[in-house]
């Protein structure tokens, strides 16, 4: 048994060794390769799955394809595949005029007719992604580099639908018009227009994109960039520190502040990407009630959540729903005033003079009815995001003033129907729903589809103004519109703002510069950021 | 074995299997959301015209009914329907990802085996010596350690510290333009394998040294030992034979968990297999994808289970698989 067993361990011993050796030498041949290409990290390989329209547009994350237009934070919107365009007085027909030196990646030229193809195939082939596109009429083209739009009713947002939250990319026509069954199909080509050409892919694995040395607009000036799959962030940020890739993007403030000083590596901030509110429910007691909204208002201690939750990488915002940063003249300066102001004292007046009182002098305050309020703070997921923590420093604070609040953790699948039954909720969105006039409709009563607005919110004022402003191109009219909606929606306080919240990227400052004024459209790497780049 | 419980323990598995379908169909159907809302929630939100577009594209905007009829009749067609987020028939999808699976769970079942059987025979044998009691303890240790733990620690020491093995993936970027490395999956699967094999070795160590145990005891060991037969020779021809029947139903179940991959594992190692599969369409609410990996889930515990019963006669003779009493 001692010899067998010791010749078993020396058997063991040796293969290990092998083994180990063999390992070591793959490692220091895998360690030379891929010196030149820009090594992107990406959660998963979303963008090779199926085809371009099962997943819902390509404002500007897929590299390939592109769009008329891309929204940008100057509060417009940059030409792509159309280099201007204009709408009639009622916003009901809208005219692209294209740019005439496009050519797709298999060299074939783009016209106004791939245009009309995408709307037309999106509809024949009902696809979901056709729902965007639910105003439009039919397009017309003109000429080759032009094309018209007919909406079948006045919408003034429907550049904001082409542009992004999904956006429409336009599609190859001499492509898709033999694509008989768009859901079973799996695209290995992927032929769009954009500043990259997809090479090849290893399943959930890499992408690799080639420059369009073709391409319409600026050219890229890194010629090869890979998508590099991997799941795990912090994976991620290992392949980063070890050089496995050159950029991450969205990573928490704790991870940033650990990669500060870390040799060359350097933490990038877009600011303001994400608006967090505090929504309430107008329909659930005491939500329902006017001055409780108005007491919450004063509850917020905006600079604590943003030290303790965002590690300082967030902003106290105080303007009613449209962010400054991005929506610029839309928003209406002279509303809310003060109204939003951190002061504890005020909210309890506010809470007493509404009849929310601690009367049997446990320490909680009642109704006016004198029943035990019931609140109840509905968050998304396991808390452990930011709207957890956000919940749970609101929680601490509103103790201080009589309230107790139960936070309910839910599953995504069944967010929506919990927020109905709550009082409180975080309403977390990107600068891209708070950077128009349009964006307000988000408080509309029914919006345009007949569903009630997350808030359970309702004024028949706001709802005509809504109305009106969806009819209207006129960009000063729109303004004076969104202007009196600011003031409605600061008069009766569904949602009181928090902050705007960074996005951090991590990159190699060694390989790659040109990271500075990074407007990336989401949260990842875009088109618009790899055009920036050059290697250091 | 008789004919005739070859029959029945088919037409039972059979029944298992459309049971299994009837009940997935109606779990999968009674999750809330879909796949619209997950990939666009603000569009699905606000615009209830993408939702009932979604639906009548891929057919759940029919009775509830009608979409089990036709999934049980193309099923058995073969036709196991196609990915949404793929956009390719789920059986290949599932083909493709099995693989991968296979690659790692696959060593890593057989190595904790390999090592559990000895391990575990071996601290059985010697029961209550000090070595039984320092192997006990480590197992204890082993498994009250969770796999990802393992992945961690290893991505961070043998993967970035001592930079011998890649944080993760299957291949290294060199195959885009060189192509696939059998050297290179290797390297890359080496951390998954050692992660999962830490994680599965103490279920096997437990079983068997329980079954050991139990040997030890026999009258038969006894024989042996007074025949005068040497403890090595009594360990592997009459102890180990009778303590592993136990192990060979394990082994087969064990097997047939290894398609069901390994969330954790596979997630941090970024190892493109089942268990993140698995986790990705219930994430996404891709429902016929779902339904299809949960439906070869059952396949292969059904085959597992039939593999085992039908063996047991070959492996102990005095088994007679059908015959009571």
């Amino acid at each position: 048994m001692t010899i067998k067993s010791s010749a078993m361990g020396r058997a063991f011993g040796i293969l290990f060794l092998s083994f180990f050796v063999a390992a070591s030498f793959i490692g220091n041949v895998a360690a030379d390769s891929g010196e030149d290409p820009l090594v992107i990290a990406a959660s998963s390989s979303f963008f090779t799955q199926g085809n371009v329209l099962s997943k819902g547009g390509v404002p500007t994350g897929s590299f390939a394809y592109e769009g008329l237009i891309a929204r940008n934070r100057e509060g417009g919107y940059d030409g792509w595949l159309a280099k201007s365009w204009e709408s009639n007085d009622d916003a009901s027909i809208w005219t692209f005029h294209l740019v005439d030196n496009a050519t797709w990646h298999d060299g074939e030229p783009f016209t106004s007719e791939d245009v009309k193809f995408t709307h037309d195939y999106l509809k024949k082939k009902k696809l979901w992604l056709s729902s965007v596109l639910s105003k439009v009429d039919h397009v017309e083209c003109p000429d080759e580099n032009t094309a018209i739009f007919y909406l079948k009713t006045p919408f003034s947002a429907f550049l904001d639908s082409l542009s992004h939250c999904p956006g429409i990319g336009i599609i190859p026509k001499h492509i898709w018009e033999s694509v008989d069954d768009p859901d079973h199909y799996a695209d290995d080509k992927f032929i769009g227009t954009g500043p990259f050409k997809f090479e090849k892919a290893i399943s959930e694995q890499y992408v690799k994109l080639v420059a369009n040395e073709n391409y319409h607009g600026q050219k890229p000036q890194v010629k090869e960039a890979i998508l590099k799959i991997i799941t795990n962030k912090d994976s991620q940020i290992l392949s980063l520190r070890s050089g496995d890739v050159d950029v991450v993007s969205d990573i928490s403030p704790a991870v940033a502040k650990s990669l500060i000083g870390s040799q060359g590596i350097d933490v990038s901030v877009v600011p303001d990407t994400r608006g967090y509110e505090l929504g309430m429910q107008c329909n659930n007691s005491p939500t329902d009630n006017k001055d409780f909204r108005n007491a919450m208002a004063h509850a917020i201690n905006r600079e604590r959540i943003c030290d303790i939750v965002f590690d300082g990488y967030a902003h106290p915002t105080m303007t009613t729903f449209l962010m400054p940063v991005v929506a610029h003249d839309f928003v209406n300066e002279d509303v809310p005033g003060d109204d939003y102001g951190y002061d504890l004292k005020k909210a309890k007046d506010l809470l007493e003079s509404a009849g929310f009182l601690d009367s049997d002098g446990d320490g909680w305050r009642e109704g006016p009815d004198k029943e035990k309020l019931n609140l109840i703070f509905v968050i998304q997921g396991n808390g452990a995001d930011a709207s957890g923590r956000m919940a749970e420093v609101l929680k601490e604070e509103w103790k201080q003033i009589g309230l107790d609040v139960k936070i309910k953790l839910t599953e995504s699948e069944q967010y929506s129907e919990e927020r109905r039954h709550s009082n409180f909720f975080i309403s977390g969105m990107p600068y891209l729903m708070h950077d128009d006039a349009d964006d307000l409709s988000h408080f509309e009563c029914n919006s345009y589809f007949g569903q009630k607005n997350w808030y359970d919110f309702s004024n028949q004022r706001y709802n005509e103004l809504n109305e009106k402003l969806r009819s209207i191109a006129d960009r000063d009219e729109r303004r004076k519109i969104g202007y009196e909606m600011q003031e409605i929606l600061a008069d009766e306080v569904p949602s009181v703002p928090i902050c705007s919240a960074d996005l951090i990227f991590a990159h190699r400052s060694d390989r790659f510069a040109g990271w500075e004024n990074l407007t990336p459209l989401y949260w990842d790497v875009d088109t618009k950021m790899l055009l920036n780049l050059k290697r250091a | 074995m008789r004919l005739e419980y070859l029959g029945w323990r088919v037409f039972y598995s059979f029944l298992a299997f459309a049971i299994s379908i009837t009940f997935t169909f109606i779990l999968i159907h009674a999750m809330p959301g879909d796949y619209l809302h997950v990939i666009l929630p603000s569009l699905a939100d606000k615009n209830p015209l993408a939702t009932e577009l979604f639906e009548e594209q891929f057919g759940f905007d029919k009775p509830l009914v009608d979409q089990y009829v036709l999934y049980v009749i193309n099923v058995f067609q073969g036709n196991w329907g196609y990915s949404i987020q793929y956009g390719q028939p789920v059986t290949a999808v599932i083909i493709s990802k099995l693989c991968w699976t296979m690659i790692i769970l696959l060593p890593a079942t057989l190595l904790s085996i390999l090592i559990g059987v000895a391990i575990g025979s071996y601290s059985g044998w010697s029961s209550g010596s000090l070595a039984d009691s320092f192997i006990f303890k480590i197992m204890i240790f082993l498994g009250a350690v969770p796999s990802y733990w393992w992945a961690i620690i290893l991505i961070l020491v043998l993967g970035f510290y001592l930079g011998l093995f890649p944080l993760g993936g299957y291949m290294s970027v060199r195959a885009l333009n060189e192509g696939l490395s059998y050297y290179d999956v290797l390297y890359h699967a080496v951390l998954p394998i050692v992660a999962l094999t830490l994680a599965m070795v103490p279920g096997v160590y437990y079983l068997m040294r329980t079954s050991m145990l139990q040997t030890v005891g026999q009258d038969y060991i006894l024989t042996a030992r007074c025949k005068g037969l040497g403890e090595l020779k009594i360990l592997q021809h009459h102890a180990l034979k009778n303590a592993m029947l136990p192990m060979v139903t394990m082994m087969a179940i064990e097997l047939a968990h290894t398609i069901m991959g390994s969330v954790f594992v596979e997630t941090i190692f970024s190892w493109p297999g089942m268990g993140y599969l698995t986790y990705e369409a219930l994430r996404v609410r891709d429902i016929p994808l779902l339904q299809g990996i949960f439906l070869m889930d059952t396949l292969i515990i059904i085959l597992a289970n039939m593999a085992t019963d039908f063996s047991y006669p070959f492996i102990d003779p005095r088994a007679e698989v059908g015959k009571i009493g």
